[in-house]
């Protein structure tokens, strides 16, 4: 059940028995038009994320959590191509299981609001500078610790050297340098816009009465109406005029080799060809990159794909040794060649539809999947209709995929060389 | 057949040992789309040194060679079961501890077929030298990876401080030089050894029958014969106070991190008890290092720690420890306030009546929330290690528990204060 509760602010509610808790997430979406905009919102979730005017203290918010039985809170950022989302998510055990009378899902959503629209603010109306402060500092040194994760800090740097739109080649999160230029009263005054103006969705899964949820809702989440917006999250780049070649020396065990093609397939008639195709090459253990490179030559111990419909590219990220760059290189650019050429039976094409069919399956059993799927489907306008998506994947032939494959053009190639000299 | 009735959850769990000793537990949830199933040998990278079925004497075999078998269980002379799997469009994987090797299906249609094939492909060993040579260069990749993970450094650092020489210090896939070493000969050795019927259990969970479900297991397992049942015999660890206090790396990282291990030398009680023990011992750790903690908050002003800090209890077949750990710019202090707080726990615990309520709520909730995966209800299960306990028994344990408890494992656990601290710190030296 979707309701606006008012302009710009909706409600999604499944009424299952299926888990043992409820969850709710609320989002506030826009389009990030700079690098900055991008750490702002991510310092804004560390900062709500702390302290609240009810809950001043970590430890007072901490034990309000234990208090709503170990309710599972978090507030964080998300992107889908152009959209960029603040996120709060809160999981609560379902009453039935519990020995005392509560209403845990109702005083959820009062957490909720004071956690996002009541936080500490000082007598000038800023966010408190001792948890501001210290927060940027941590966010700041947090994004610099994912550089200590070398299949992820070479995923950023390429995607960085890739895209030519400044928000798209940030990462998500930001960049340190840019958290810790922030001054607290632009970022106090970022809040207070987002919150006033950000598109809000709130998406409930649990045992519940929607209309009572509805009433809760309306009760404890003071939020103003904002006008309504209309969303376009594909982000779409011309081909580069060369292939962007990087090549970064660390002393390391392991090297890491990645690209990033171009795909500029048709949303939507390629959507499930694209996926299918990103499938067989090496989204699966039984695809081209993973059963040539890793299995049949032991050339990496990983060797994958991932598809990001939003941007239309596909990344491949390898872990090999250094010396085996050139040939790695050659041996992705045949495992493509070969996707061209139909190098892939109707039977191997019939079991990644399998795979895919099954994956969408496994995800009716996860409530955040569940809830994740209707903040999509809000923001592309869809209804997502499970029979219809497993038809039209279906229905995807051969030729199809060989169509999407024959449109990848290496874009970026990665090397982060870990061999001595 | 057993059932067991858990009516606080709406749950019913069905068990059975079947006649060649494989045990094998069934958890329907018909609300759920999927099944996820995974058989495991109470087998792992600490159990190097036995005595090998039919024989008298020790052995002690490659390190890492648990994980080696585990690797080359899927590949068959003319299949691979990772492909039979895709086959049914379902997952297959596998994992090893030091003390567990599990592995797994996921599938949401050919159900059965999958819980044949999983049977079918453990129970069916197949080492030639060549496919044996070829995993050589696969799994040397992954250790090679995981050398490159600081967490990970940091992880088997403590260990090798808190069991200096004991198989438990070593990465669990082993080296490169251990992995060289390994046979076919050797594989068999502990395939037969510890993959028998009577040392493994079967863990299914999701949407099936569970009457039609054990048929089919049943029927599955009478069409193979199994050599007689043997207890494995394994060497036991040292678990004495003699630890290294501090060691430390360096790598290529920006902020410092640092683990304290506590090495538990105190005798843990057996069965349901042990599981009690655990949750105990896990509460003590939530009153003195979680988020709610009176250290958490002080250092956290201060800045010495982030939200990189955690802590860890680990209470496997043969040892039990616990890790408290961070990234943080002045390691020396917090790894001198771990153990601080270690060291003061009962003087803290005194004033923790109502954090202990609290923390009580918190635990009941995130195990509630625990059995909302599949995964978690099936991965989680021990087997002899309580006494054949599931998820579903930790909440009434939880709702018993008294903050005495509490304070009695603490002297029990913290007592003999055998602490140990390893720290991983930036190349040439940081600032701070």
């Amino acid at each position: 059940m979707k309701v606006a509760l008012k302009q710009g602010v909706y409600l999604d509610i499944t009424a299952s028995k299926q888990f043992k808790t409820s969850r709710i997430m609320i989002s506030f979406s826009r389009q990030a038009q700079s690098a900055k905009e991008l750490a702002m919102r991510t310092l804004i979730t560390s900062v709500l994320e702390t302290a609240s005017a009810k809950y001043p203290t970590q430890k007072q918010l901490a034990d309000h959590l234990s208090y709503l039985y170990g309710a599972n809170f978090g507030i964080y950022i998300n992107r889908y191509g152009r959209l960029n989302q603040v996120i709060a998510s809160l999981t609560l055990a379902n009453d039935r299981f519990l020995k005392d009378d509560t209403n845990l899902l109702a005083a959820g959503l009062d957490f909720l609001n004071e956690v996002l629209v009541n936080p500490l603010l000082d007598e000038a109306g800023l966010f408190d500078e001792k948890i501001f402060t210290l927060q940027q500092k941590n966010l700041a040194s947090y994004i610099k610790s994912i550089q200590d994760n070398k299949r992820s800090y070479v995923a950023m740097q390429i995607q960085s050297a890739y895209y030519t739109d400044v928000v798209q080649a940030t990462p998500q999160m930001g960049t340190p340098e840019d958290v810790l230029a922030l001054d607290r009263a632009e970022v106090t005054a970022y809040y207070h816009q987002m919150l006033a103006q950000d598109e809000v969705l709130i998406t409930i899964n649990g045992e519940v009465d929607p209309m009572q949820v509805e009433a809760d809702c309306q009760a404890s989440l003071n939020l103003v109406a904002r006008p309504a917006q209309k969303w376009q999250l594909y982000y779409q780049q011309a081909l580069l005029p060369a292939v962007i070649r990087k090549v970064e020396k660390q002393v390391l065990n392991q090297s890491k080799l990645d690209f990033v093609f171009a795909l500029n397939y048709q949303h939507p008639a390629e959507n499930y060809a694209a996926i299918l195709f990103n499938t067989l090459f090496g989204a699966s253990p039984l695809s081209k990159l993973f059963v040539n490179i890793r299995e049949k030559q032991s050339m990496a111990y990983y060797a994958s794909s991932s598809l990001n419909a939003f941007t239309n590219s596909l990344l491949i990220q390898t872990g090999i040794e250094g010396r085996n760059a050139k040939k790695v290189e050659m041996l992705v650019l045949e495992q493509l060649t070969s996707i061209i050429a139909g190098d892939f039976s109707t039977q191997e094409l019939q079991m990644a539809k399998e795979e895919i069919i099954t994956a969408w399956e496994s995800q009716l059993d996860s409530q955040g999947n569940d809830l994740n799927q209707k903040n999509l489907n809000h923001f592309l306008n869809r209804q997502s209709d499970y029979a219809t998506r497993v038809a039209k994947l279906q229905a995807v032939t051969k030729a199809q995929v060989q169509a999407v494959a024959q449109k990848a053009r290496l874009q970026a190639v990665y090397l982060l060389d870990g061999q001595e000299d | 057949m057993q059932a067991i009735e858990y009516p606080q959850f709406g749950e019913t769990l069905y068990t059975e040992t079947l006649a060649n000793g494989l045990k094998v537990n069934l958890l329907s949830r018909p609300d759920f789309h999927r099944t996820y199933g995974v058989i495991t040998a109470n087998y792992g990278s600490n159990d190097t040194t036995f005595v090998p079925v039919g024989q008298s004497d020790y052995q002690t075999v490659p390190a890492g060679i648990a994980h080696f078998l585990e690797h080359k269980l899927f590949e068959k002379e003319d299949y691979d079961a990772f492909e039979i799997f895709g086959k049914y469009g379902a997952d297959s994987n596998a994992f090893t501890s030091f003390t567990r090797t599990s592995y797994l299906f996921s599938a949401t249609r050919n159900v059965n077929e999958c819980v044949c094939q999983l049977l079918d492909f453990v129970q069916d060993p197949y080492f030639t030298e060549e496919t044996v040579v070829k995993e050589k260069g696969i799994i040397g990749q992954e250790i090679k990876m995981y050398d490159d993970d600081p967490g990970w450094r940091l992880f088997f650092g403590i260990l090798g401080n808190l069991y200096p020489n004991q198989a438990l210090s070593v990465d669990i896939a082993g080296s490169v030089d251990s992995i060289a070493q390994i046979t076919p000969a050797d594989l068999y050795t502990c395939y037969q050894t510890f993959y028998q019927p009577g040392n493994m259990n079967l863990f299914i969970v999701g949407n099936f029958e569970v009457e039609a479900m054990l048929d089919l297991i049943k029927q599955n397992q009478a069409q193979k014969t199994f050599p007689a049942a043997s207890q494995p015999q394994v060497a036991g660890m040292t678990n004495d106070a003699e630890v290294l206090p501090y060691r430390m790396l360096e790598l290529d990282v920006n902020q410092p991190k640092v683990m304290v291990g506590i090495k538990g030398i105190d005798t843990v009680p057996q069965g349901r008890e042990a599981l009690r023990y655990r949750l105990q011992v896990e509460m003590l750790l939530h009153l003195l290092y979680s988020e709610n903690s009176a250290m958490y908050t002080e250092l956290y002003d201060r800045e010495i720690l982030d939200d990189s800090f955690g802590y860890n209890f680990q209470l496997e077949r043969g040892f039990h420890l616990a890790t408290i750990n961070g990234g943080s710019y002045y390691p020396n202090e917090l790894a001198d306030e771990i153990i601080k707080t270690a060291k003061n726990a009962l003087e803290i615990l005194d004033h923790q009546g109502q954090e202990f309520d609290l923390a009580k709520r918190e635990f009941i909730g995130h195990y509630l929330q625990a059995l909302n995966s599949l995964e978690s209800i099936a991965n989680s299960y021990e087997g002899d290690l309580y006494d054949s306990a599931t998820l579903l028994d930790y909440i009434p344990i939880i709702e018993a528990m008294t903050l005495d408890d509490v304070k009695q494992v603490a002297q029990s656990f913290l007592g003999p204060e055998v602490f140990s601290v390893f720290q991983v710190l930036p190349k040439g030296g940081q600032e701070g």
